[in-house]
């Protein structure tokens, strides 16, 4: 993606975006991570900027706080074999898994592969989001010559003020009764005797759950009742050693609202602006001949401004989490945990405060419960173990 | 063991002291003399197939195994055929040696890094257990080890099972870290946070671990991308021919993966180093038993041409999930009896009581509920816990916990000052022989609610199984939508309990033939 791509944001956003920091326009995935980090100032604000936040502190020199980030290869080049192959010769692999799995008659099938009419470019993409609106509305008045499948379809939207295109693998209409338009998630993971790895699904239909979303919402923008949209997403994968694919049609119509109201309540761009100290820039966190500590530096300085919310998702989900866990630890935070001590424990912040109390520290008013529960488990765990943790507790505070 | 208070305190105390802290006084597997190591690794996206594997019996005997183009299928199976045979010999070089119940004295333990690892193994052994034999020639122990590595994996859902250890697992089940759930399924930065250098904060110990490379079975995605083209110079080359190009990329495949295995072997070895620095706990030989057995039946089966159902009948389904189910009771059970560390949750909730006795009365006597006078037993105890177990509870005495002999709490009596301690009496609820063993007056005892029993459940023939039992046509997504309702969703806390006691890789039912 070129640079120019990136629409301006008015010249504050951009200030604090920078020239020269690394972009990457919105895509499904980074969508449906973000979704994992919604609570989180940094991560909004990295993700409403367009910020590609896996390369934000590529080059660190010494310091060990990038997180190894990205995709291998490999599983990129067998994910593109496996959708060839499904798409090869008018789709019909997938058209003849569709008959099987979902029951699609398609005497006729009509496909259209939206990637090869367009050239691969923004100006492609809008070409191809304009496309997928007629398409659709061709599907829904039940035209004659409207497809049953649509190869690479393009949804617009807005993602925290700036117009994104998110391209979903693959829209199937149901061809007979009334219609009925399903979206489809292409995965090269494969279901391994009738059982699928869930944490990858769990990630698929994230995905598929944004797709939901925008096709709802463009067939509102069309005055068509969304009950059309399938409340089942397809999930398209090789099943054990081979390529022959399957098609699970699963309901997701939980996560999809769940996406729903995590993407509403992210914090607005301009209210986290706001919160950036002047001058400041992502530029500064960025830049390759920056000294460690200064890229570091400049990067605290923002996670101060807007806040952050380390929990149980951000190792799997966030390039950042390295260096918001040594926060957290220098502020001895119990989020360091993860999320075990907000269930346990709710109120208590940190880990010297959990020692403290166990150890006899007199307890703020209505914390008295926890400090009983504290003090049983360690006088127990002391005389069990036959250690003292109170004389620990006292050694090195 | 249930979540409690200790999985906030240790974790904090760990982060004041710089270093894990213990949460068993045991280790509750068995670990043999001399178990085999074996670390694999794959490229993304193959799932079926190692790029790399090392096997061995100690940090010395490094040898590993590269396949440069692990997507080619008919080359991956002649590369492994060499990890094949040695496995394959080592694991029934078990079998010939007998009890006399003709049960294998000894059975092989496999270690691997983490559950990952293992699950990897079941995915290969998956596909080479099935290999088309009218497609691919291949060596007879290239299968055997297929149907040892799906054997495994079955026992991997056994929970306490002791033939393959994950060993990221075992740490993470015997040393508390302030780490996250997911945090801890790294062996290096677990491994750092329970033994750091002197002086160095287990914190800063777990973050320089995680410069490197990992023991896998994934290597970081950058890793994947240096090697990307050489096997792609490997691959277009061995098409065309290019004998020396072929060596030439297979020379720089052999020398990346060899760095990578190198550390993580190393590493391997080190969290072995540190489990072993524990007691084993109790039951372990106990269970050491029963995978003895389950090894044995493996190895006849094997040994009389190694054809078993590829799909269990219903009777055979619900014997298995009994016998899953009651393994999963059983190690629950036999942790907390074996390790007051695996106690302690029980106690601080009101479901057991550790204390010194201080009064055994072996030969009181009371009318039976059938009018006669019969022995019951009462042994008090005091211990300087709170106690708020009510009276008439049942309790089991750890050193005795047959479902058959409860002891009913009788008496809890609350300190009369300051650190005096809390009383509390409990009398045998069915009546004893004058042999019956006791606790021992002055001696330490512990009661709880855990108890043992040789219950089996009995099932119907199979020509009897009800009808409820058949599998409705037409289910074939169920397991699939029922694996994303247990996937987490967007933005919802991860399970903090999230290592289960049994684990399970896919499923039993294996269908033939996709090579």
């Amino acid at each position: 993606m070129t640079r120019t791509a990136l629409p301006s944001l008015g010249p504050r956003l951009d200030g604090i975006r920078g020239a020269t920091t690394p972009i990457r326009r919105p895509n499904v995935r980074s969508l449906a991570t973000y979704a994992r980090l919604s609570k989180c100032g940094l991560a909004s604000l990295t993700h409403g900027l367009g910020i590609h936040s896996d390369r934000l502190l590529d080059g660190l020199k010494t310091s060990p706080l990038q997180s190894p980030f990205g995709q291998s290869l490999f599983a990129m080049t067998r994910g593109q074999m496996f959708e060839n192959y499904l798409i090869r010769n008018d789709g019909e692999v997938l058209v003849a898994a569709l008959q099987r799995d979902m029951g699609f008659s398609l005497t006729t099938p009509r496909i259209v592969d939206l990637r090869k009419r367009s050239p691969r470019n923004y100006r492609g993409l809008q070409l191809r989001a304009n496309h997928t609106k007629q398409l659709l509305l061709d599907i829904i008045q039940n035209r004659h010559d409207a497809p049953h499948l649509i190869i690479g379809a393009v949804f617009e939207t807005r993602i925290a003020g700036m117009p994104a295109f998110l391209e979903a693998d693959a829209v199937a209409a149901r061809d007979s009764g009334t219609p009925r338009i399903y979206t489809g998630e292409i995965k090269s993971f494969p279901v391994v005797d009738g059982r699928i790895d869930s944490q990858q699904l769990g990630k698929a239909a994230d995905q598929a759950a944004v797709y939901q979303l925008l096709l709802q919402a463009l067939l509102e923008e069309l005055d068509v009742d969304s009950a059309v949209v399938s409340d089942k997403a397809m999930i398209i994968t090789p099943v054990n050693t081979g390529f022959q694919p399957k098609v699970s049609a699963l309901d997701i119509s939980s996560r999809v609202r769940r996406m729903q109201e995590l993407l509403q309540v992210a914090p607005r761009l301009e209210e986290l602006a706001s919160n950036v100290p002047a001058a400041t820039t992502f530029e500064t966190v960025a830049n390759k001949n920056n000294s460690d500590s200064q890229r570091l530096d400049a990067l605290t300085v923002i996670a101060d401004g807007v806040g952050t919310h380390l929990c149980s998702s951000c190792l799997a989900a966030c390039p950042q989490f390295r260096f918001c866990r040594g926060r957290a630890h220098a502020g001895g935070e119990l989020a360091v945990i993860g999320d075990t001590p907000a269930r346990i424990l709710p109120g208590l912040a940190t880990m010297a405060e959990v020692c403290g109390l166990s150890t006899g520290t007199p307890a703020a008013a209505g914390f008295e419960p926890h400090a009983a529960a504290l003090v049983a488990g360690q006088e127990l765990y002391s005389r069990l173990a036959g250690v003292s943790l109170r004389a620990a507790s006292t050694s090195t505070t | 063991m249930p979540s409690s208070i200790l999985d906030v305190l240790l974790p904090s105390f760990a982060d004041q002291n710089g270093k894990a802290m213990p949460t068993a006084l045991y280790c509750h597997r068995h670990v043999s003399a001399e178990p085999a190591m074996v670390v694999p690794f794959r490229v993304g996206g193959e799932s079926f197939a190692v790029a790399a594997i090392a096997m061995g019996f100690a940090e010395s005997d490094f040898g590993p195994l590269v396949v440069p183009d692990p997507r080619n299928r008919a080359l991956f199976f002649d590369r492994i055929t060499p990890f094949a045979i040695r496995f394959d010999q080592w694991f029934m070089s078990f079998a010939s040696h007998r009890d006399e119940d003709e049960i294998a004295i000894n059975a092989p333990q496999l270690i691997v890094p983490n559950l990952a690892s293992a699950a990897l193994l079941a995915a290969v052994g998956r596909r080479l257990a099935y290999i088309n034999a009218g497609a691919y020639q291949v060596d007879p122990a290239v299968i055997a080890t297929g149907r040892h590595l799906l054997f495994l994996k079955e026992q991997l859902r056994v929970a306490g099972q002791q033939l393959v250890l994950p060993l990221a697992e075992l740490l993470a089940t015997h040393w508390a870290t302030p780490q996250t759930p997911g945090e801890r399924l790294s062996l290096p930065a677990l491994a750092a946070w329970i033994d750091p250098p002197a002086g160095v904060h287990g914190f800063d110990a777990a973050l320089a671990s995680e410069a490197a490379d990992g023991v896998g079975p994934i290597p970081p995605a950058h890793r994947d991308n240096e090697v990307f083209g050489l096997v792609e110079s490997f691959a277009a080359a061995s098409k065309t021919r290019d004998a020396a190009g072929a060596a030439a990329a297979e020379q720089g495949i052999q020398d990346h993966w060899s760095r990578i295995l190198h550390n993580a072997w190393g590493s391997c070895w080190d969290a072995l180093a540190k489990v072993r620095t524990l007691p084993l706990a109790a039951s372990t030989l106990r269970r050491w038993q029963r995978d003895r057995e389950a090894y044995t039946r493996h190895a006849d089966w094997q040994q009389t041409g190694g054809r078993r159902r590829v799909r269990q009948t219903p009777r055979q389904a619900a014997e298995t999930h009994s016998r899953l189910e009651l393994a999963d009771l059983a190690i629950t059970v036999q942790e907390a009896i074996d390790d007051p560390l695996r106690m302690a949750p029980y106690v601080l909730r009101d479901e057991a009581v550790i204390g010194t006795v201080v009064r055994v009365d072996p030969d009181n006597t009371e009318l039976s509920p059938g009018g006669q006078l019969r022995r019951y037993p009462i042994v008090t105890l005091e211990t300087p816990e709170r106690c708020g177990i009510p009276v008439g509870k049942q309790l089991w005495w750890t050193e005795d916990p047959n479902r058959a002999r409860p002891w009913i709490v009788r008496e809890v009596v609350p300190p009369t000052g300051a650190s005096q301690p809390w009383t509390i009496t409990l009398r045998r609820m069915v009546s004893a022989t004058k042999h019956a063993r006791l606790p021992v007056d002055r001696s330490d005892a512990a009661f709880s609610v855990h108890n043992l029993h040789d219950y089996l459940p009995r099932f119907p023939a199979e020509a009897d199984v009800p009808w409820t039992h058949q599998p409705s046509a037409g289910a074939s997504n169920t397991s699939t939508q029922a694996a994303l309702d247990t996937a987490p969703a967007a933005g919802e806390p991860v399970a903090t309990d999230a290592l289960p006691a049994g684990f399970s890789v896919t499923d039993a039912a294996n269908s033939q033939g996709d090579e």
